[in-house]
């Protein structure tokens, strides 16, 4: 890691690493204060200036000033987990390990940590392994996913990238939702896809999907004119949007490309 | 209905006790143990105190001595298991630092209130009207000694727990059998000669003999060759396997993940 054998070289390593574990109390003195819980790894680090280091990532990760001096078994589960999140910080550390970062935290610091991973807390250079069921999260942060099966990857992709990995037939496919009383006339307009350049489609309840060549938008419309000729009432008309976590279920599935 | 409450609570603590089998077992043992320690102490002691005890001046310079010196033994051997607690080892690992340096440091502070407990004892002893006659040199062998030898043995003891995770049998027999046999209390000489053989397997009855000779009687190194070498050969013999397991649990732990692991 970094250069550096991770078993010879595991001090060097350690002074470059910053960890946020998944049970993030460990490691902590409950009755310490939250800034005392810190100084003590401050100086564990050998950290010039271990005080001033400590209000800094206090502040990074927007701990309060108020809620610095309270007992550690005093904090909420939100606050515990940025107290956690500065002590992986705490170091300046050249590559983050962040497991589960996000488990706890309310909704409106979930939005600024997206913001603070994607900034990679400060520091351009950084480089963060996030670890997550939050699969929001991986979409909005994340450079490159990897996904784990069974303690094996099944894929390691950057985010884009991944959605390629499921069947062309679903990432491309256009969806037409029609209101349920023009459920039996979206059968007849079936019968004439044919007609049209289709090459794909099926119908689940009041929607049909479908795939046309190169996924043209010329084509789809004409199927879109087609309904509302046969007078089906069209709710809606779209290009199908995969996401993440459909991508990520379809590969868990083995619904995967031969590419 | 609020007896049958009761009842539900006997039961469910009962049924958790019962399911930690080794600590039900030791809890009787240890209980039977305390029990004959405290026996012994009360009859025997007050009896027959003058040809054992007067050597070493008074029972209460005795006493002062085992029990004092009893905490640094004890905190020696559970020294090398606290600081590998697996709530704090894996985040003590993470941090730039030798292992050495982790151990020393999460043990400093209970080895100053040791030493703060035992200048207490003595004071407080001197005030009773407790006589020391101390010579520096052996007292500070004997400490050094006694601690070398219970970090061996503790360190045996936190390589077994990394391991198994559950309760391991050094640290027991150490610290129950050796209240009772060691001579914390009163002289191993009082109890029954084929219990005697008990006290001597054990390193505690060693160091504190050479504790209470060093510092009740003054006596040099000189004079106490045979508890000096043997407690010699023991630290330099039980502090190397000691440290051999204490090193590879660890690795084994961390190969295989279960450094947190209670």
């Amino acid at each position: 890691m970094l250069g550096y054998d991770v078993i010879k070289e595991s001090l060097e390593v350690r002074k470059r690493i910053g960890v946020l574990p998944e049970d993030s109390r460990r490691g902590f003195g409950w009755r310490l204060t939250a800034f005392e819980n810190l100084l003590f790894y401050a100086y564990a680090y050998l950290l010039p200036n271990p005080k001033e280091r400590v209000k800094e990532v206090l502040k990074l990760v927007k701990l309060e000033e108020e809620h610095w001096d309270k007992w550690y078994q005093r904090l909420s589960q939100g606050m515990k987990q940025k107290l956690a999140l500065a002590r992986a910080l705490l170091p300046n550390p050249s590559v983050v390990f962040l497991d589960e970062p996000t488990k706890g935290l309310d909704i409106m610091f979930v939005a600024k940590f997206r913001e603070m991973v994607r900034n990679k807390f400060g520091d351009e250079d950084r480089t963060i392994f996030l670890s997550t069921h939050d699969l929001r999260l991986v979409e909005e942060t994340y450079d490159r996913v990897a996904i784990i099966n069974k303690g094996k990857i099944v894929a390691i992709k950057p985010v884009n990238e991944l959605k390629n990995l499921v069947p062309s037939n679903i990432r491309n496919s256009y969806v037409l939702e029609v209101d349920p009383k023009s459920t039996s006339r979206l059968n007849d307009l079936v019968s004439k896809l044919k007609e049209l350049d289709v090459g794909w489609y099926q119908v689940d309840n009041h929607e049909l999907e479908f795939l046309v060549k190169d996924g043209s938008l010329e084509v789809a419309n004409e199927v879109l004119k087609m309904a509302i000729n046969n007078n089906v009432l069209v709710h809606s008309f779209h290009k199908k949007e995969i996401d993440i976590e459909e991508v990520i279920m379809r590969i868990l599935r083995g619904e995967k490309n031969a590419s | 209905m609020q007896a049958k409450r009761f009842l539900g609570f006997l039961y469910i603590d009962f049924k958790e006790w019962l399911a930690y089998n080794y600590e039900l077992f030791f809890w009787l043992l240890n209980t039977v143990v305390g029990a004959f320690t405290y026996a012994f102490l009360g009859t025997y002691v007050t009896l027959y105190e003058k040809e054992l005890i007067v050597k070493y001046g008074s029972f209460l310079s005795f006493l002062i001595v085992g029990m004092a010196y009893n905490y640094i033994i004890y905190t020696s051997l559970m020294a090398p298991r606290m600081a590998i607690n697996p709530w704090n080892l894996m985040w003590r690992l993470l941090i730039p630092a030798r292992l050495y340096e982790i151990i020393i440091g999460s043990v400093l502070f209970r080895y100053l209130i040791g030493i703060f407990q035992f200048l207490t004892y003595f004071a407080v002893a001197i005030l009773f009207g407790a006589k020391f006659n101390i010579d520096p040199i052996s007292t500070l062998t004997a400490i050094i000694l006694g601690v070398a030898v219970m970090w061996g043995l503790g360190m045996i003891s936190a390589g077994i727990q990394v391991i198994t995770k559950r309760w391991d049998p050094v640290t027991w027999f150490l610290t129950m059998l050796g209240e009772l046999f060691s001579g914390v209390w009163f002289p191993y000489q009082l109890l029954p000669e084929p219990l005697q053989y008990i006290s001597l397997i054990l390193p505690q009855t060693y160091i504190l003999e050479m504790l209470r000779r060093a510092m009740l009687r003054a006596e040099p190194l000189t004079l106490m060759m045979d508890q000096l070498i043997p407690l010699v050969l023991s630290a330099l013999i039980i502090v190397s396997i000691g440290y051999f397991i204490y090193m590879k649990s660890i690795e084994y732990a961390k190969e295989r993940g279960t450094v947190g692991e209670y």
